[in-house]
This record gives structure tokens, C-alpha cells and sequence, in this order.
């Protein structure tokens, strides 16, 4: 395990499939689970993360050199929360209606392993550049995973995508898709075909 | 030692900065916010009382608040109620609108639930909102019938527990809005208004006649006349038992009963024995008043002033 000598581009593509936080190293779940439920709702939450992680790798990246390995934690968390707190005063001061379905989960992306574990597991060992790539591309991972569950439960469950109606009046909602049920069933279904992809390769 | 003092300092500037981050996007943003989550209010109290251009915040507590809903002209065409109470799975926060003296439902709104998606959720939609509108309450929900009076509506098939929670929100809000308007609340029991009398007037005493109280002297001759009057405070009802000559032309005196004139007593002392030997109504550009209590002294002079109007209408 060299990681110093990969590609840049492998950093990021790394995020999307082999190594996707959600899907492959099941991080991060809760809000993944929760918010799910509407593609606006889920593609709010995966910028927010994209934003957060970003910016975090970005700071940590910078200043790792300075902070006493014994403070580390304490300091990456003080980062974390403060790129989550500004997202959620920004979102509540131009988004409002989104930051109200979004609800706690904003500012409980402070505790999500992903931006946590991705510090811990790399950033502290790699230089900017790299940081930066493999947060975005975790970041893009989230997302991607997010927003596909956001399409399915929203089509399943109200017939529509961003709130259109894209199924017609003969199509009856399975409500339960909507329902925190539907969130699991999804992130199931999803997480097998995930493993059925990767093992025939 | 070197390294310990390295360990403080780093975790301490990282703190300032981010202390020095936070503060500035909280100034930054905290306008917007605060206007958010006026427009919120404004535009549920809009869809409720039909034709509000202004309006006037009264807080109740911290789950409900009344507005006074006025037309251009600054009319009272209304009350909005908003107010939160229980749901199925969690708390609903509905913007309740009412006729000019609370006795019929004009609409209402859900500001905030949490209740089940395509099921407890539907009460957010129009139809159900709408059965509200033109209702008496106390409102109560019919599963399966078809309302007949004025005070019935339909509950959500499926959801029967969400459509009462409306309901009783609406009931609650009702309830919220009389007591609001007759400035109930806070009241005192005879003996407490009979001690702090006696504080006050030493030398005369103090009998209940109807409404009204008779204050007599020495030798029982009529002094003047009392009667305990109430209004809303700033963080709850207050009320006092105003005290007037027997001509009913001057303030005797005031005595606080409940509320922040009791709670905070010594604040408005002063404000209140300013007020002995006025003359009534009481116009509040006539007064010294203080700065920082405007809302309770606003409250105290619209408590003495109704009180008036109340026994000038007893003793004729």
C-alpha cells in the first residue's frame, strides 16, 4: 500500500464504485437511510456533503503538518462542525424550505463517518492534491448513491421526480417505499447488486 | 513541556478561528433567517384571514402566538392562531385563522408535522384543510359520516388519528384566542386581593358587589369603587384591581394581582403610582413611561382603561 504513487485521477474515481463509502464500505447510512425519501431532498444532502468533506480535506490537508498527533481528533471535529454549521445557516438562510426537510440531518453530518473516516484514513496521510481528489470523488460516491435511492423510493412511492408526476393516474404509490421500510429495502437491494457487479469482474 | 504547550496552542487558535468563522456567517446569515421565518408567519396568517395586509404579534407562550390580523385601513379583521400541539408521531404546528371575535374557524394552515407520508401527511392537503373553513369549534371528527353541523368534519380515512390531532389544535387554538380576548388566565383568589388591599389601603375595605367592588372608609361611607381588570403582558396575562374615586374621575390606586406586574413587581412600582390621581382614560402619550417594559405598560394602561369603561358600565 503506497498510496502516495497513485494516479490523481484514481483518487477520485476510486469514490464512485470501488471503493463507494455508501455502497461498498457502508458509511454513513443515517442520512443516507433518512433523507432519501424525494430526489431534492437527497440531492440538498449530498451537495451539503460534498461541501463539507471538500472543505474539511482541504483545511486538514493543510494543516495536519501543525496539529500534535494527540489533538488531532478534537481538532478535525472542530473543522468539521464548523463547514457543517456554516451549510446549515446557509441553507436556512436561502434554501429554508429545504433546510426544514432535511431537518436534523444537516447539522448531524458532523458524526458522519464518511467525512470523519475520510480524514482519519487519508487525508492524514496524503498530500493536498490527492486529499482534495479523494474527497470529491467520496463525495460524488455519496451522492450518486444517494440520488439513485432518492429516484427509486420518489418513483415507487409518489410516481413522481422532483415532484413531477412522471408516472400517470394508473400507477397506485407503494407508499412503504417512502417509509423508512423502503429506505432499507432500497440500500438492500442496491448494496447486493453492487456485489453481484463487482464479483463477476 | 514543548510539546504540551504545542498541543494547547494549536487547539486553541484552531478554535478562535473557527469561533471567529462561525461568528461572522451567524451575523451573515442571521437577517435572512429572521426574515424566513417572518414570511413563513405572514404568508400562513395571509391564507387564513383573507385580506390581512398588516399584523400584530402577541406571544402566549412558547408554543402559541396570536396575531392580529388588520386590513389596510388598520381594522381588525381577524385573529390567526398559531399554535403547536401533539400528532400521531410528533409535534404539528398549525396557523389557525379566526372571525373577528373567535367564534368561527376561517381557515387553517399546517405550518410543520412529521406525520406519515400519504397517510397522516394528507392533512396537509386542501380538501381536509378546507373543512375547516366556516366551522364553530369545538370541532369534532366524524370517521366515515358525512358531517352534518357546523362543528363536524370528516376524518382521513386511514389516518383518524392525525385528522383529531388537527382538531384539537384548532380547539386548543380556540380556546387560546377566548382567553386572549376575555383576558382570562392569571387569576387571583379573594383572599389574596383582600390582603393586598389591606397593603394598600390600611384604612378602608373592600366589598364585593356583583362585578364590581365597593370601597368603603371609616364608618362604612362610600370611598370609591374597584374591579379586577385584565390584558395581555408581554409574557402573560396581568391582572390588577383598579381602584377609583366614587365620581369615577381619578385612579386611587392599583394593585397588581398576576402576571409580570406581580412577578416583577418592584420594576413597576414606580410606573404605577405615577398613575395615582389621573385621570381616565388614560392616554399613553400623556405618561412617563419607562423604556424596556413598553409592552407591559401598554398592557397595564389597556387594563385600566377597560376597567373603567366596565365599571362606569356596573354602576349606571
Amino acid at each position: 500500500m503506497a498510496p502516495n504513487k497513485r494516479s490523481l485521477g484514481y483518487e477520485f474515481i476510486k469514490g464512485l464504485f470501488k471503493e463507494n463509502p455508501v455502497l461498498v464500505q457502508l458509511l454513513g447510512l443515517c442520512s443516507v437511510l433518512a433523507v432519501s425519501n424525494a430526489v431534492i431532498n437527497s440531492i440538498s444532502m449530498g451537495l451539503s456533503v460534498l461541501f463539507v468533506l471538500f472543505f474539511s480535506s482541504f483545511v486538514i490537508a493543510l494543516i495536519k503538518d501543525f496539529v500534535p498527533n494527540e489533538v488531532r481528533i478534537p481538532v478535525y471535529i472542530i473543522v468539521i462542525a464548523t463547514f457543517v454549521t456554516i451549510a446549515d445557516l446557509f441553507l436556512r438562510a436561502k434554501f429554508p424550505d429545504i433546510s426544514k426537510a432535511l431537518g436534523p440531518y444537516i447539522p448531524l453530518i458532523v458524526v458522519n463517518c464518511i467525512i470523519m473516516g475520510r480524514q482519519e484514513a487519508f487525508t492524514k496521510k496524503n498530500k493536498l492534491l490527492p486529499s482534495i481528489m479523494d474527497a470529491l470523488g467520496m463525495s460524488l460516491g455519496y451522492i450518486l448513491t444517494i440520488v439513485t435511492m432518492g429516484i427509486i423510493r420518489e418513483l415507487l412511492g409518489f410516481g413522481s421526480i422532483f415532484g413531477y408526476k412522471i408516472l400517470g393516474s394508473w400507477y397506485k404509490p407503494i407508499l412503504v417505499m417512502i417509509l423508512p421500510p423502503g429506505a432499507f429495502l432500497t440500500l438492500a437491494l442496491l448494496i447486493g447488486f453492487m456485489n453481484f457487479v463487482t464479483k463477476k469482474e | 513541556m514543548n510539546k504540551e504547550f504545542k498541543m494547547v496552542f494549536v487547539l486553541t487558535l484552531v478554535i478562535v478561528i473557527a469561533g471567529g468563522i462561525l461568528a461572522y456567517t451567524y451575523v451573515a446569515t442571521q437577517r435572512d433567517i429572521e426574515k424566513n421565518l417572518e414570511n413563513a408567519k405572514k404568508k400562513a396568517l395571509l391564507a387564513v384571514v383573507n385580506g390581512t395586509s398588516d399584523y400584530q404579534e402577541v406571544k402566549i407562550n412558547d408554543h402559541a402566538s396570536i396575531f392580529a390580523a388588520k386590513d389596510a385601513q388598520g381594522n381588525v379583521i381577524g385573529y390567526g392562531v398559531m399554535i403547536e400541539g401533539a400528532g400521531f408521531q410528533g409535534p404539528i404546528k398549525v396557523m389557525v385563522g379566526f372571525n373577528n371575535d373567535g367564534s368561527e374557524v376561517l381557515g387553517i394552515e399546517i405550518l410543520e408535522n412529521v406525520e406519515t407520508p400519504g397517510l397522516g401527511n394528507r392533512i396537509v392537503e386542501d380538501w381536509f384543510k378546507k373543512q375547516f373553513a366556516g366551522k364553530t369549534p369545538p370541532i369534532e371528527v366524524l370517521k366515515g359520516k358525512t358531517p352534518e353541523t357546523k362543528s363536524q368534519i370528516q376524518a382521513i380515512t386511514g389516518a383518524t388519528i392525525s385528522s383529531r390531532s388537527v382538531a384539537n389544535i384548532v380547539n386548543a387554538a380556540a380556546q387560546a384566542l377566548r382567553n386572549y380576548l376575555s383576558g382570562a388566565g392569571g387569576a387571583s383568589t379573594e383572599k389574596d386581593l383582600q390582603t393586598s388591599f389591606a397593603n394598600c389601603f390600611p384604612n378602608a375595605k373592600l366589598e364585593k358587589a356583583g362585578n364590581y367592588y365597593l370601597i368603603k372608609g371609616k364608618e362604612n361611607t362610600l370611598i370609591g369603587y374597584g374591579v379586577i381588570s385584565k390584558a395581555l403582558g408581554y409574557s402573560d396575562t396581568i391582572s390588577i384591581l383598579l381602584a377609583m374615586d366614587k365620581d369615577l374621575k381619578k385612579i386611587l390606586g392599583i394593585i397588581p394581582l398576576a402576571g409580570e406586574v406581580m412577578s416583577e413587581r418592584t420594576k413597576f412600582d414606580g410606573f404605577l403610582k405615577s398613575l395615582i390621581n389621573k385621570a381616565v382614560p388614560l392616554k399613553l402619550s400623556d405618561l412617563d413611561v419607562a423604556s424596556g417594559a413598553t409592552v407591559t405598560q401598554d398592557a397595564i394602561v389597556s387594563a385600566i382603561n377597560n376597567g373603567y369603561e366596565n365599571l362606569k358600565k356596573e354602576i349606571k
